[in-house]
Order: C-alpha cells, then sequence, then structure tokens
C-alpha cells in the first residue's frame, strides 16, 4: 500500500518534468475567465488541466485577500508613501488618445458642437420612443488557436446586447497603436463590417473595444487585430465569432 | 490623473498593510512583499479610471493575484531555460543543483507512473489529483478550478477509485521497462 505522503513526494519528484511537457501555464487573463465562469466548458477543462501542473499558480489564485494587514511600523508606512508618490510621479505621461491636435476654428467648433449635441438628442430621443435600452455585456476573447486544443469553436455572442470585447493577445514587438476589424466570414468575399482604430494596449494584454451588435447578421465573423506603426501595419492575432439572434 | 481620479484612488490607500500581507502569506519576505505592494498599487493608480467602485479590495485582490501569477510564470519560465541548459553546462554547478537537475532531467520511476496514471484519468479528475497531491486543500482548489468544494469531494473520491485501479495495472509492470 502506498501512503499519501510517498505519492505526494513520487508527484513532486517528477512535477518539474511534467511542467516542461506541458509546457508553460495559463496567462492571468483566462484563470480569471475561468474563475468567472466565463470559458466554455471544453475551454474550462483545458485551462483546469493546464493549471493543475502549477499548484503554485493554483494557490495565489485562490488565496483571499487576509482580513488583517501586515504590521507595518508608522515610519516604514510613510516610507512607502513617499517612494510610491516618488514613483507615481516619475511615470510617462498617459498618451493623447489622438496623435496631433489641430487649432480650429471657433465656427468650425461651434457647428461640431451642435452636430455633436443634435445626434446626442437625437439618440436620446430614439431610446426614449423605443422605450428600451440595451445591455452592456463584457467578454473577454482569446486568440484562435489559444481557445483549446483540436477544435476551434467560435465565440458567441448576441445581437439582444452590445459588448464590451477584451481580447488579449501578446505582440511579440510593441506597436504604437492597434486596430481591430470585424470580418464577415460568411459572404463571398469576406469583407469588413466594422473598425476600429487608435486603441491602445492596457497593461493586462488587453485591447478593450465596445462593439454593437444590433445591426449585425447573424452569422460567422472574425475579428482580426492589427499592430499598427507608422505606415506599417501587421495582422497578430484573430478570433472566430459566431453572432446569432436571441 | 483626472481628481476625480485621485479621489479614487484614495480609497485604495487603507488596505496597503493587507496587500503586504497578501505576499508575505504566499511566502516572499517583508522587504519583498513592501516593493511587490508598491507594484499593485502603482498598476491600481494607473488604470484607476477605469475603476467602477466595484469594492477596493476586491480590485486589489485582483490586482495582486495578476502580479503574483504573472511572477510565477516568469520564475516558472527561467525553470524551463535553466533545466534545458546541456548537461556538460552542469559540470560547473554546485552539487546540489546538480543532482536536483538530474532528478528533474530523469525522474523516479515510481512518480512517472503516478504521473502517466493520473494522464488516464477521465477528463477533468487528473487537475484535481494533482491540486491534491500538491496538497492544496478542497477550498483551495475549489477556488482555483472555479468548481465547486462538493464537485471537487465528488471528482477526488470518483478519481480515488479509478486511481486504485490504474496504479495497480502500472505496478504491476513496476521495475520493467516503460
Amino acid at each position: 500500500m502506498i501512503s499519501k505522503s510517498e505519492l505526494q513526494k513520487a508527484y513532486r519528484d517528477s512535477l518539474e518534468q511534467e511542467q516542461m511537457r506541458v509546457g508553460p501555464p495559463p496567462a492571468f487573463e483566462q484563470l480569471e475567465a475561468l474563475q468567472r465562469g466565463d470559458l466554455l466548458e471544453d475551454e474550462a477543462e483545458r485551462v483546469r488541466e493546464q493549471l493543475s501542473f502549477y499548484p503554485d499558480l493554483a494557490r495565489a489564485m485562490a488565496a483571499a485577500m487576509p482580513e488583517e494587514g501586515e504590521a507595518l511600523t508608522p515610519e516604514e508606512l510613510e516610507a512607502d508613501r513617499i517612494a510610491l508618490l516618488a514613483k507615481i510621479q516619475a511615470l510617462p505621461p498617459q498618451p493623447l488618445p489622438f496623435p496631433e491636435r489641430r487649432p480650429h476654428s471657433r465656427a468650425l467648433s461651434a457647428a461640431a458642437a451642435v452636430i455633436v449635441l443634435a445626434a446626442v438628442g437625437g439618440i436620446v430621443l430614439w431610446r426614449a420612443t423605443r422605450g428600451e435600452t440595451r445591455g452592456l455585456a463584457t467578454r473577454v476573447l482569446y486568440a484562435d488557436g489559444q481557445r483549446g486544443a483540436g477544435t476551434q469553436t467560435p465565440i458567441q455572442l448576441s445581437t439582444a446586447v452590445d459588448y464590451l470585447l477584451e481580447p488579449v493577445f501578446r505582440p511579440e514587438l510593441e506597436y504604437r497603436e492597434y486596430r481591430l476589424d470585424l470580418i464577415e466570414a460568411d459572404t463571398a468575399p469576406p469583407h469588413v463590417v466594422w473598425s476600429h482604430s487608435g486603441i491602445h494596449r492596457q497593461p493586462d494584454g488587453s485591447y478593450p473595444v465596445t462593439l454593437s451588435t444590433a445591426k449585425l447578421s447573424p452569422g460567422r465573423y472574425e475579428l482580426v487585430l492589427y499592430g499598427i506603426d507608422g505606415g506599417r501595419s501587421a495582422r497578430l492575432a484573430s478570433y472566430t465569432i459566431r453572432v446569432s439572434a436571441p | 490623473m483626472s481628481v476625480e481620479g485621485d479621489r479614487k484612488f484614495g480609497k485604495f490607500w487603507p488596505y496597503y498593510g493587507r496587500v503586504v500581507k497578501f505576499f508575505t502569506d504566499f511566502g516572499y519576505s517583508r522587504e519583498e512583499a513592501r516593493d511587490l505592494t508598491q507594484e499593485v498599487f502603482l498598476r491600481v493608480y494607473q488604470r484607476v479610471d477605469t475603476y467602477r467602485d466595484e469594492g477596493p479590495l476586491s480590485y486589489l485582490l485582483t490586482a495582486a493575484r495578476n502580479l503574483a501569477v504573472n511572477k510565477l510564470r516568469d520564475d516558472h519560465a527561467q525553470k524551463r531555460n535553466a533545466v534545458l541548459e546541456p548537461e556538460e553546462k552542469l559540470a560547473g554547478m554546485p552539487d546540489e543543483r546538480v543532482r536536483n537537475m538530474v532528478d528533474v532531467m530523469h525522474g523516479g520511476e515510481l512518480s512517472e507512473r503516478l504521473h502517466r496514471a493520473v494522464e488516464r484519468l477521465r477528463p477533468g479528475y487528473g487537475a484535481c489529483v494533482r491540486l491534491y497531491l500538491a496538497d492544496l486543500s478542497y477550498e483551495e482548489i475549489a477556488r482555483s478550478l472555479g468548481l465547486s468544494v462538493s464537485a471537487v469531494k465528488s471528482r477526488l473520491n470518483l478519481a480515488r477509485k479509478e486511481l486504485q485501479t490504474l496504479m495497480m495495472e502500472e505496478l504491476e509492470n513496476f521495475g520493467d521497462e516503460p
């Protein structure tokens, strides 16, 4: 009879070898999606399986915030506060949402303001008369080829709600900005139905963007992420999506 | 950052000590934990405009877990590169490290057979068994895998029975060439 401790020792002895065999652990974004229950069952089992070879990561994901704080002396706390402020001040300035600002004439600004106000008013009036507000759901997307072994299950979206999409991808090279194109795949030839540029990569490796599905026809789409640098663009990742009517 | 951003960031500071404790509980020294906590707060500061008042503690916990997981992933990547070093390079290393690496590379027969038996369990059971063997509690296994505690217990119970049979099969051939 082999005891639990013998089994544990045997397990530990070749754990690193097993880790070499199965490859790197899942990314934090995948683990977070797993805990939130956002992954399809096949994908969830695949992430669970991969995580189980990395018990230290599993512990980190299971760790709760302690009830009590570490007993820091007032001097330590003050030193940390000052150090943090210094780091914050040393941060590079936040990038402007647009690469350059052109001077506008007063008349142009006034005309733009009128157009924006009219558009906003129109939307509000339209929504009020329709008596409905579309919901917004968040979806973390993993690139094709990273969602599961073998089969490529499309990401399911509904035309009933709009989405805050958070495609996740870590490119080998950094780009100045990124663009997402949504391509209707079922048409011949496939064509771009929506595009959003000027996207910046977030520290967690995501590229958040809001997509309204209200006017999309049900069917298969491909969301493609491009890295843009000057005049150069590179296709980085794609995400197969299926849009269905409620 | 906007005034609103500064106001939001102020909500996080009272929990500084708890984030330090999160890392010391995880095995980091007090100094390392303070450095990591600074990193967590710096990241929170950079993203505070996206904070939607969902509770500073859960926001901080996510940021702390994110940092811990990414740090562990980096450590694993380094380890993988170290193990991939050719054996002749091991000659210059301290004896203990060489022994560990040789063990890692060649593995023990029992452990190899155990891993093989766990691999043969039905889908979903192996993950629970591996974490159980790594000494995680039922609650930790459940939280990390996004399962309920009762699902973990049930999977482990069924896996135990399957594993007994599989290990017997494996042990019958114990000592033979794989």
